[in-house]
């Protein structure tokens, strides 16, 4: 193993831990509306309810891949392209994703069931922006799997 | 005990096991073991899980709530619209909005111990349709537009049902309760 693993693996896991906390406080704030200590106001708790949950299922993903490639780092040549392809996708994904829903205002549910995103009126843009930063996640954990199988092939 | 309090009893269950797996899996974790041994364990444990897969599923499928009532004719059809924000429920088929506004925020009666088919569809998203006796779930389906989903179901008591949407359908979600009454 070299140091370009082991420093990748540890932004990798820092990153987790960050977006990690957000999701936490999201999730601090939606309980605490529930318990009426805040007032934010349903639009606002929806929003939260979205991010909350798409980050913390991407948090999952991500902690996994981290390891994945730690221990596959071990055994066999992983490229650093792959590496930092998936990387710099998660980041500008996460991103795209908390503008979607704190800015552009999308509150369809972390699995906006069709058809709930056509109905949320006023949020058009949300969901285009929404679904850009799906896109790109999606892209950048598919071209990871394929280089990690790719490397072990 | 409440369906509440028995989901909070299965949440601490299922807390403590995880965290004795960790527990174990943290202790094990300096020592080395011969690779024969671990290979039986290994087998050992996918036996041991692949049966208590298959007795779960031979206990609880049987009991499916998609066959329930399944054989009986229902004596008594009732239609459930749901549309952003509201439900309209009617012995009558609701065909249009017309029908909707007629049926909307108005309470039914049905009889107790009596066959009912409930027809449930939605004109704009998904919805849920459950019914809850005094904040216990008792039955639930889901509204789908495009769809007409049926639940059979047989009120065991009487009184009045608080009917929520258990699908999140956006900003008034929280706010969609309809009620039916059972004599």
């Amino acid at each position: 193993m070299n140091t370009f693993d082991k420093k990748s693996t540890l932004l990798w896991l820092l990153t987790v831990l960050v977006v990690f906390l957000v999701a936490i406080a999201f999730g601090l704030t939606m309980r605490m509306e529930q318990a009426e200590i805040t007032e934010i106001g349903p639009l606002n708790f929806y929003i939260l309810m979205t991010s909350h949950g798409l980050l913390m299922a991407g948090v999952w993903f991500v902690a996994g891949m981290a390891g994945i490639q730690f221990i596959l780092s071990r055994y066999v040549e992983v490229p650093r392209w792959g590496s930092v392809f998936a990387y710099v996708c998660t980041v500008l994904g996460v991103v795209v994703l908390l503008i979607s829903t704190l800015l552009a205002k999308f509150h369809a549910g972390w699995y906006f069931l069709y058809p709930l995103p056509f109905y949320a009126k006023g949020t058009e843009h949300g969901l285009l922006l929404f679904m850009i930063a799906l896109t790109i996640l999606g892209v950048g954990w598919l071209m990871w799997s394929l280089v990690m199988l790719a490397s072990i092939l | 005990m409440t369906i509440q309090k028995e989901v909070f009893l299965f949440f601490i269950v299922m807390f403590l096991i995880i965290v004795l797996v960790f527990f174990l899996v943290f202790q094990a974790s300096g020592k080395s073991g011969g690779a024969q041994n671990v290979n039986r364990k290994r087998a050992i444990f996918f036996f041991i899980a692949f049966g208590t897969v298959l007795l779960v599923l031979g206990i609880t499928l049987p009991k499916t709530p998609y066959r329930l009532f399944a054989a009986e004719e229902p004596t008594q059809k009732v239609f459930v619209v749901a549309r952003q924000f509201s439900f309209a429920i009617s012995k009558f088929p609701i065909a249009n909005d017309d029908d909707f506004s007629m049926s909307a925020g108005v309470e039914i009666t049905v009889q107790k111990d009596e066959l009912i088919e409930f027809n449930v569809s939605s004109f704009d998203v998904s919805h849920g349709f459950s019914l809850y006796k005094d904040g216990v779930l008792k039955a639930q389906v889901q509204a789908m537009p495009g769809y007409v989903n049926r639940l059979r179901w047989k009120f065991s008591e009487s009184g009045t049902y608080d009917i929520l949407c258990l699908e999140y359908c956006g900003m008034a979600h929280a706010a969609m309760i309809a009620k039916i009454n059972v004599e």
